[in-house]
């Protein structure tokens, strides 16, 4: 059983639909990423899931039942976390005080200690700025401190709203480095990115998505072939699923 | 100290406990109520009466500061508690003799002040917690509108229906409280179980809710669960300020607790700094003073050879342009919404937290 498995999803704000045909199986512990240009309505089928933005018609059931309309604050309690986009850290609280805050969504209380200390650990630049204002460190501290606080929750499926906004390269790529790790220890992943090729590399799936409909899913071998990712980002050609 | 450069989510507000945050507001308010009462019979009532604006400033601090969401309906919780304690505590006879429509029960009811008010501060934090139920769904301009509703439904109830209270007429004969001790010990108290809201896990998360209400939700805050709360603790600490009140000026009436109060106390909460206990306190001071100087200008005073008489009403205008000053010049009131806080004080505990991080640097070997 998939433990994500999305249908045919629509979601906008008000009058204005984005989000038109929005589909994606993930298997547990998977990394799967999507990309597409601007305004194809990527950030809104994660709200979608996320529960921040009301889907109008289709199915998301995550771990067998379905979450389609619950509200964000819960949907974190089921296990399925987003880091928005922007990072969204809170600037004037220290780094611990702002891992502490991502325990609001723990099911259980209990090991609350423990969780903090183990996502340090996979963070080790945290660890040791965990006295300082989370404002005062750099882009990819901040980003890596986002993604910890949601880690902090433990999901089974974590969602990240382009993480390598605004980061220099070498931060992308020390970022994307602990996307393996995540991975490694059993934690799903959605990664919505600009950079193609960057998720590409990683993800062991790739959706394309253009104007609110997913146009294709490349494999990781699909990656290595120019034409076939230029002709699904841009639409030239045929269409493939 | 936060970096200019970085999209900023600030959480303006007290964030963790620091002794001289909690303490340096409750040495100024009992320094300042002894000082001020000392002085004569008339300043200590005038204090009395201080004091209890203060409590409702505290009240509307721990909900509007947190949350952001601006409500004009605390007065409502007031009005609540100045009922409940007054008539609680009014002779038996009294109320047999002046209030002839009350309902009997309360009629024959009689009780001492401290009983009367943990009973105010229980009614006040009930109907705040059922009427937030339904408010705290809404934000921004809708909540204001239905708070300020609220206010109105209120003064109407009290100031028409004589089964539980005295209507259009003054409630009088409410016992008053023998000293201005009294009143400090209350607000002191409010203080602190302000101060510890506001620095609680739920006060953080409802200030993260007003700072970016996606990002805290998505970290697993309910906003509403978290409003009805800080509603409720705030209906109770309305509810306590009208029961000071009442107990202060030994009667109590319905339109005590109307626009007037809703104004003088919202002014005095925003010239200090709505994001902090200490705004709280400066705000009420500073207009208390203000409005005391200006009292005295207008009843006539002789300096040398000129008479100053200012018109009456002019301490109104003057509050309200003071409003206004800052609002545009300081939207983040006197205080600039930050807590107390001498420098002095802290540079040992800064020392010793700066040595604590250096040490967890070297702990784990990395490079910060």
């Amino acid at each position: 059983m998939s433990l994500l498995s999305v249908r045919g999803l629509q979601a906008g704000y008000g009058k204005v639909q984005v989000l038109f045909n929005g589909h994606i199986e993930v298997e547990p512990g998977e990394l799967v990423g999507i990309v597409g240009p601007n305004g194809a309505g990527k950030s809104t089928f994660l709200g979608a899931l996320a529960g921040s933005v009301r889907p109008s018609s289709g199915s998301i059931e995550f771990q067998g039942t379905s979450i389609r309309g619950r509200k964000p604050e819960d949907i974190v309690r089921l296990g399925l976390a987003l880091v928005p986009e922007g990072r969204a850290i809170f600037t004037d609280l220290t780094v611990t005080e702002n891992l502490r805050l991502g325990l609001t969504g723990r099911r259980d209380k209990s090991g609350s200690a423990k969780a903090i200390a183990e996502v340090t650990e996979l963070f080790p630049v945290l660890a040791s700025h965990r006295g300082h204002q989370a404002g005062l460190l750099s882009g990819g501290q901040q980003q890596q401190l986002a993604i910890a606080r949601a880690l902090v929750s433990e999901p089974k499926l974590l969602m990240l709203d382009e993480p390598s906004l605004g980061l220099s390269p070498t931060v992308i790529q020390d970022v994307f480095g602990v996307l393996n790790k995540i991975q490694e220890l059993g934690t799903a992943i959605i990664v919505v990115e600009q950079r193609a090729h960057l998720i590409m590399s990683v993800a062991s799936r790739t959706l394309v998505m253009r104007e609110g409909h997913v146009r294709a899913t490349l494999t990781r071998e699909d990656a290595r072939d120019e034409t076939k990712l230029a002709a699904a980002y841009f639409g030239t050609g045929e269409d493939r699923e | 100290m936060s970096n200019g450069l970085l999209p900023s989510r600030q959480l303006i507000g007290v964030t963790r406990f620091h002794w001289q945050q909690l303490l340096g507001p409750i040495v100024v308010v009992i320094a300042v109520s002894y000082l001020t009462s000392g002085v004569s019979a008339s300043f200590s009532y005038l204090t009395e009466g201080a004091l209890a604006l203060l409590v409702m400033v505290l009240s509307l601090q721990v909900f509007i500061g947190n949350s952001g969401v601006l409500s004009f309906g605390q007065a409502a919780f007031a009005m609540v508690g100045g009922f409940a304690s007054g008539l609680l505590t009014a002779p038996v006879k009294i109320k047999e003799n002046v209030l002839d429509g009350l309902w009997e029960p309360l009629k024959a009811v009689n009780m001492g002040i401290w009983p009367s008010l943990v009973i105010a501060v229980l009614v006040g934090a009930l109907f705040a917690f059922v009427t937030g139920l339904l408010l705290m769904r809404l934000s921004g301009l809708a909540a204001g509108i239905a708070t300020f509703a609220l206010l109105m439904v209120a003064d109407n109830v009290f100031f028409n229906w004589k089964l539980i209270g005295p209507g259009p007429q003054v409630m009088p004969q409410v016992p008053k409280f023998a000293f201005v001790d009294e009143s400090i010990v209350l607000t002191v108290i409010v203080i602190i179980v302000v101060y510890f809201f506001g620095i609680s896990r739920r006060g953080r998360l409802l200030r993260a809710t007003r700072e970016d209400a996606l990002a805290a939700r998505a970290l697993g805050a309910s906003v509403w669960h978290l409003r009805v709360l800080f509603f409720t603790v705030s209906g109770g600490i309305a509810a306590l300020s009208g029961a000071m009140y009442a107990h202060h000026a030994g009667a109590v009436t319905a339109r005590d607790f109307y626009l007037g109060f809703t104004f003088t106390t919202l002014a005095m909460l925003i010239i200090g700094g709505a994001s902090s206990l200490w705004g709280a306190v400066v705000g009420t001071i500073l207009v208390t003073a203000i409005g005391q100087v200006l009292l005295v200008l207008e009843g006539g005073v002789t300096f040398g050879s000129v008479e100053v008489t200012l018109p009456n009403g002019a301490r109104g205008l003057v509050i309200a342009a003071a409003l206004v000053v800052i609002l545009i010049w300081r939207p983040k009131g006197v205080t600039g919404g930050k807590e107390f806080n001498l420098p002095f004080l802290n540079r040992k505990s800064a020392a010793a937290h700066d040595s604590h991080v250096q040490r967890t640097d070297a702990n784990m070997n990395i490079k910060p």
